[in-house]
């Protein structure tokens, strides 16, 4: 298991932890939702990063986190080696993931498109067309300011079935990919500040 | 279709399983219904005990106070909660454990709005830590130490002049959880750690008690013209069942020299689970006395009445099966450490004060009224408290009250009663806060009094 993935698996059982203690006020209509911020758990490799986008390619494209991008572009977030059961992933009936950056462009990125992948653990190449859960559209990136972007997802049955099933089955793996056209060369700097995840259990979860 | 070719209807296991829970829940909630309880009338005077015959199980000298002892029965109108409300059943759609927690520990009222589960519980996991928010339903009341407690006493026997012999079937529930420090900031802003400690005791038995309340003789000009009574109560306790627990826990995200998360966790827990009673072949054995002193003393203003009691004071020895668990996050051990002898000494004990003041009639102005004021307060060894304060003004046959207390939280309440020919009805309405909660939740209560 990679450190990311045994931190993660730690940082999930304390959230388990917690909601034992919160289900001695259960009943049928409390609904619970966990939620984890994964930034203060990546290395500062994997919240910063410079790249360089040139105008021929006609678009900048930008992958999260980062250092699975540079160390093999289908790794994305492992969410199956949480060592939770995957059952506990079964109840899941609502899935949300919050990605907020803040961009430095040199030069102006047109209007953004930022689309969730939520991949089968075994993908080899987790960005996928057929791994595209959802797209959000977002403004475009004025040259020579800091701008935060933020991407929201949430994934429901009704709406996101086949994406939400392979979250569900206990095995997959996410990633962020924000693209945005371009019309002359330039570099921009990225920082992730919250790589927020949230799973939400239906009301009533835990009880016979 | 005919009769015997109608398909045969049979209950599947799980459904006959919820039917038996459900059963037992009901049979829990009238079981439980506290006969000592405080009825209506006291209910309606914000829960101070009235002195009197009829409060000796708090002051055994109260029995020697004139005035009819009578038996007041609070009705269990909380039971009706299981026909009228949804939240008792686990299986049902409106299942609320916060309700029918609230409900069964207040069985002598019918809550008109039980304390209600949140609606939203969000976990948050970041840089601060872990923290825990809840939204709708009641308030929990999670980071200061909080408490539950119920009980099953039911007093029964007579007198023979100065002695009174009785029989007192009982059982109660006791448990405790207290956060640690780092816990309530789970709850707020955030933490790396979180620490608490539960403890709960739970028990049955039976007393059989002996008790003998004298006037003590006084000259003339001592309290006034006024009289002094004392009393004694001696108590034979076989256990009938016992269970105890008690867990300590925490978990630390562990940091860095820089204050940066690792992703390490590391967690503990420590705890002794002990069991006994007759279903083990064992029974718990012991004694708990009780003294009081009360004076009746006439005043310009009317006839005071007061009086100071000490109670549960005893020895309990039980024989309990004991487990020890233990565990991190590399493992955990279970330890069976055998029967264990335990004494457990004066553990319930309380000191208790009571005040009336019986203004008679015609007082403040109001012709045909009496007007009666009374307060109590009561101290225990672990430190809780609780306090009330009344007034009950009766027209002839009728009564009004009203009253205002702390016990486990704001109590107040309000009600009326009528009596004749020795029997009495009274109803309240009141209050009182709802365990593990801020919530203050309101219930309507009934009472039937004889020999009065």
């Amino acid at each position: 298991m990679s450190p990311t993935g045994r931190r993660t698996r730690l940082l999930l059982l304390t959230a388990v932890a917690g909601l034992a203690m919160t289900l001695a006020g259960c009943s049928r209509h409390t609904a619970v939702t966990v939620q984890a911020d994964l930034v203060p758990f990546l290395s500062q490799s994997q919240t910063q990063a410079s790249a360089s986008y040139l105008a021929t390619t006609g678009s900048a494209d930008i992958r999260l986190p980062f250092s699975t991008l540079a160390t093999n572009p289908g790794a994305l977030i492992d969410l199956s080696q949480l060592g939770v059961p995957s059952s506990a992933f079964s109840v899941i009936d609502a899935f949300g993931l919050t990605a907020t950056a803040a961009i430095d462009p040199t030069s102006a990125i047109g209007p953004l498109t930022a689309t969730l992948y939520v991949a089968d653990a075994s993908a080899s190449d987790a960005f996928q067309a057929q791994y595209q859960a959802k797209q959000v559209q977002l403004p475009s990136l004025p040259a020579g300011q800091t701008t935060t972007v933020i991407a929201s997802f949430q994934l429901d049955s009704q709406n996101n079935a086949a994406a939400l099933a392979r979250i569900q089955s206990g095995s997959f793996r996410l990633g962020v990919e924000i693209q945005g056209s371009v019309q002359s060369n330039g570099t921009a700097t990225i920082t992730l500040s919250q790589l927020l995840v949230s799973a939400s259990l239906p009301p009533g979860w835990g009880l016979p | 279709m005919t009769a015997s070719a109608m398909p045969r209807v049979t209950r599947p296991p799980r459904a006959l399983a919820r039917a038996g829970v459900v059963a037992l829940l009901a049979a829990v909630a009238l079981g439980a219904t506290a006969a000592r309880a405080q009825d209506a009338r006291s209910l309606g005077m914000g829960g101070v005990t009235v002195p009197g015959p009829g409060a000796a199980v708090d002051n055994p000298a109260f029995a020697a106070l004139p005035g009819a002892a009578g038996t007041s029965l609070a009705l269990p109108l909380g039971a009706l909660s299981a026909l009228t409300a949804d939240y008792w059943n686990p299986y049902g759609p409106g299942f609320d454990a916060l309700s029918t927690l609230d409900q069964a520990s207040n069985l002598g009222q019918y809550l008109l709005n039980p304390a209600v589960s949140p609606t939203d519980v969000v976990l948050t996991v970041d840089g601060s830590g872990l923290s825990v928010a809840f939204s709708g339903g009641s308030a929990l009341r999670l980071t200061d130490p909080t408490s539950f407690d119920a009980g099953f006493d039911l007093p029964l026997g007579g007198g023979v002049g100065p002695l009174t012999f009785g029989v007192r079937p009982f059982t109660s529930i006791y448990a405790k959880f207290t956060p640690g420090p780092d816990l309530r900031a789970v709850l707020g802003s955030g933490s790396a750690s979180a620490s608490g400690t539960l403890t709960a005791t739970a028990e049955a038995g039976v007393a059989l008690d002996v008790g003998a309340a004298v006037p003590i003789p006084l000259p003339v000009d001592v309290l006034g013209g006024g009289h002094l009574y004392a009393g004694v109560r001696l108590s034979a306790i076989a256990g009938l069942a016992r269970g105890e627990a008690s867990f300590q826990g925490q978990a630390q995200a562990q940091q860095d020299s820089s204050g940066n998360y690792t992703g390490t966790v590391t967690y503990s827990y420590d705890g002794t689970l002990s069991v006994g009673g007759v279903m083990y072949g064992n029974v718990g054995y012991g004694g708990l006395g009780a003294a009081g002193v009360a004076a009746s003393i006439p005043t310009g203003v009317g006839t005071l009445t007061a009086g100071l009691s000490v109670r549960h004071a005893g020895v309990m020895v039980w024989n309990l099966r004991q487990t020890h668990y233990q565990g991190d996050q590399t493992g955990s051990t279970t330890t069976d450490l055998g029967t264990v002898r335990t004494i457990e000494i004066a553990r319930h004990m309380q000191v208790g004060a009571n005040l009336a003041l019986d203004m008679g009639r015609g007082r403040l102005g109001v012709p045909g009224m009496d007007l009666l004021l009374a307060a109590d307060g009561n101290l225990d060894v672990s430190g809780g408290w609780a306090a009330h304060a009344g007034a009950e003004a009766s027209f002839g046959p009728l009564a009004v009250r009203a009253g205002v207390g702390y016990q486990d939280g704001l109590r107040v309440g309000v009600g009326a009663g009528v009596r004749a020919a020795g029997v009495g009805l009274d109803v309240a309405l009141s209050s009182h806060r709802s365990p593990f909660t801020d919530h203050q939740a309101y219930g309507v209560s009934a009472s039937l009094g004889f020999g009065l």
